[in-house]
């Protein structure tokens, strides 16, 4: 076969598999979100959809909110569906809400008593397909419960943000996984795992006014 | 003034059967024990051979698995007052013919659609078939000559549909006598007379007829013909929407009420459905031996269908173990409301019925409490600045000066660096309720790289962490 020929054959794999075959960056199944901070455009591209994106952070309050809160913004504004916040560890407070633009008609907040219902709630959630996006603080997860809750993710085409104190096993099936640590004007964002791309570390400035051209 | 008249041929075993989740073969007998005789069969057993009439000794040697049951009164009692709230859909008056049970009659002559044919015996179709009974409708001038059509149904088709008084007058002659509601012994002496059909029987002169059997079959047979009239009381039943099932065995865990629940829940939809009317609360009962449990959901939406209730109550029943058997189950809608259904709009596509859906599904099983949204309440002091609010309510004014966290007990703080910087916001107020604040909130950037919302109480004058600008 010539080499002609073997570019003919991957050309029509391509075309006819494009879900199935590994294509670097442009492997995205759906279009993501717009992250809304230029370094962090830089760093890890879009928010993917329909996947779990894991954000580890030692400490609350460190900007993991504002890093998020721009395309969960966008989203409450474009779509009806809701945004959902699983066990939040404290109480999101409206005000600020309102005016980093989340509309907040939108929010639902859970408070599941046990480890389990919540499970149960996230999966549900992310299936229904009723959520633009989830915000979830979940306990330590199995790499059973992982994969169920990334399965449910795929099939409900939502924003998933797991946030975590510690990072969790490296062969869990998230789609991006984030390392969160202070820093001066910002948070300091370690990418320790993406989908079709490489490791990558960098700083992103958080300005305090998250108003939203929309 | 025709007649629509339902019969119930099978109404024994098939209250029996559907209360079952798996098909086995069944009979009614008339008596305990094997020197009773089977009085219906259900088509299981219709299949394996057997036939009403046998002994059960007999039936018992051939098809040793056969189920037996006796008549419950009450439950047919109950059923028959279920179809009969359906009948009244149709026209104002429903009654009992007791002579030929079990039989409901309504009187249709208002109805419109008696003029579209044979519509309204496709509604009774469709009805038999969602309660799961068989049912044989006729239609007549008179309600014991609807009845027998019903029972007849033998001279070709459309036989059981005679609206008209001149169609009647040649179609009610050719009743076999032996449908006649009379005592057997008098059916059986006009058999050995030779008379075979009604025709006969009027052609007999009347006064010895009288004489030798009594004024029992002249007077069927002018009811039957419309000769007289036939009066007859409205049959009433009870006004709360209610099914109640009684369980063959006694259960003890979810899936196995699970089926009774489905069909109660399928009843009373189809109640309400045809009085135009929703419900959106429903209580239910389940009763053991001397306990009972009870259980009231509520939903948001007056058009949830039956397989949506079934998993609310699915997941509310599972988060409370049963601890005692069950033997009956009862279900009931409370307060009922108009429901003509509901608009949709051309493009809709569901999506927001499916988001309320999610919403109750989660407060089913994590409870009310737990699902809620937030919104903004105007109060200078921010711990009263915001409130939770049913899914869908919120609300707020926008003011960046306030962090996304806010923590719901104010922490203590204790820094050695910490100084009051030149600008604060003072928050002061609260002498109205009792809950008075005196304090000055600024930002402070923790040496762990935490940004906080610090306020210094001016009475203590000590500091506090309030929220964080997560």
């Amino acid at each position: 076969m010539s080499p002609s020929a073997h570019k003919a054959v991957v050309n029509t794999l391509l075309t006819k598999h494009p879900q199935r075959l590994w294509q670097g960056l442009n492997n995205q199944r759906t279009p993501g979100v717009a992250v809304h901070w230029p370094e962090l455009d830089l760093l890890v591209g879009d928010w993917p959809r329909g996947a779990i994106t894991e954000v580890v952070s030692a400490q609350d309050g460190i900007g993991e909110l504002r890093l998020v809160l721009p395309a969960v913004a966008e989203l409450s504004q474009r779509e009806a569906r809701w945004i959902l916040w699983v066990a939040p560890p404290h109480i999101p407070y409206p005000a600020a809400l309102a005016a980093a633009g989340v509309d907040l008609s939108r929010m639902l907040v859970l408070h599941p008593r046990k480890d389990q219902d919540m499970l149960w709630a996230l999966e549900l959630a992310l299936r229904s397909g009723s959520c633009s996006a989830v915000l979830a603080w979940p306990p330590a997860l199995q790499d059973t419960q992982w994969r169920r809750l990334q399965l449910a993710a795929e099939a409900g085409n939502s924003l998933a943000f797991f946030f975590f104190r510690q990072g969790s096993a490296a062969t869990v099936p998230v789609a991006l996984r984030l390392e969160l640590h202070p820093a001066r004007q910002g948070v300091d964002v370690d990418v320790r795992k993406r989908r079709g791309a490489m490791p990558a570390r960098g700083m992103v400035a958080l300005s305090d006014q998250l108003a939203l051209a929309l | 003034m025709p007649w629509l008249a339902v019969q119930f041929p099978h109404l024994g075993v098939e209250l029996r059967e559907r209360a079952q989740a798996e098909a086995v073969a069944l009979a009614m007998v008339d008596a305990q024990g094997s020197a009773g005789t089977l009085l219906q069969v259900n088509a299981i057993a219709l299949q394996a051979g057997l036939r009403t009439g046998m002994t059960t000794a007999r039936a018992l040697a051939m098809l040793p698995e056969l189920q037996l049951c006796t008549r419950d009164p009450d439950l047919e009692a109950q059923a028959l007052s279920h179809w009969a709230r359906l009948l009244y859909s149709l026209a104002p008056q429903v009654v009992l013919l007791e002579e030929i049970s079990p039989t409901l009659a309504v009187e249709i002559t208002g109805n419109t659609r008696l003029q579209q044919g044979r519509a309204l015996l496709e509604d009774v179709a469709a009805w038999a078939v969602a309660t799961r009974l068989s049912v044989s409708a006729g239609v007549a001038p008179t309600p014991l000559g609807a009845a027998l059509l019903a029972q007849w149904q033998g001279a070709g088709p459309g036989s059981s549909f005679c609206p008209g008084a001149v169609d009647w007058a040649l179609l009610w002659p050719q009743i076999p006598i032996t449908l006649l509601p009379c005592a057997a012994t008098t059916r059986a002496a006009l058999l050995a007379l030779g008379v075979r059909h009604c025709a006969q029987l009027q052609a007999l002169d009347r006064a010895d007829l009288a004489r030798r059997f009594g004024p029992e079959p002249l007077r069927v047979l002018d009811r039957l013909s419309g000769r007289v009239s036939d009066p007859r009381s409205a049959l009433s039943f009870p006004a709360d929407l209610e099914a109640s099932i009684p369980l063959h065995s006694e259960i003890s865990h979810w899936e196995g009420l699970r089926f009774a629940l489905h069909r109660a829940l399928q009843d009373i939809h189809l109640l309400l459905r045809t009085q135009a009317q929703a419900s959106r609360s429903w209580l239910l009962q389940l009763q053991g031996r001397g306990r009972q449990w009870s259980s009231t959901l509520e939903v948001r939406d007056p058009a949830t269908d039956v397989e949506m209730l079934l998993t609310l109550w699915q997941w509310r029943l599972q988060q409370q173990p049963l601890d005692f058997a069950v033997h009956t189950l009862r279900l009931q809608a409370l307060a009922p409301q108009h429901w003509s259904g509901r608009q949709v709009a051309w493009w809709q596509d569901g999506a927001e019925e499916a988001c309320w859906q999610l919403v109750e599904q989660l407060r089913q099983r994590l409870g009310a409490v737990a699902v809620h949204a937030i919104a903004g309440v105007a109060d200078h002091r921010p711990d009263y600045a915001w409130q939770r609010v049913p899914p869908g309510a919120g609300q707020g004014e926008a003011n960046p000066a306030r962090p996304l966290w806010l923590l719901a007990q104010a922490r203590s703080l204790t820094a050695p660096s910490l100084h009051l910087p030149a600008q604060v916001e003072r928050i002061e107020g609260g002498w109205w309720d009792g809950r008075d604040q005196s304090r000055d909130y600024f930002r402070w950037r923790h040496p762990a790289g935490v940004q906080c919302w610090v306020y210094r109480d001016r009475r203590q004058a000590r500091f506090y962490v309030h929220g964080y600008f997560a």
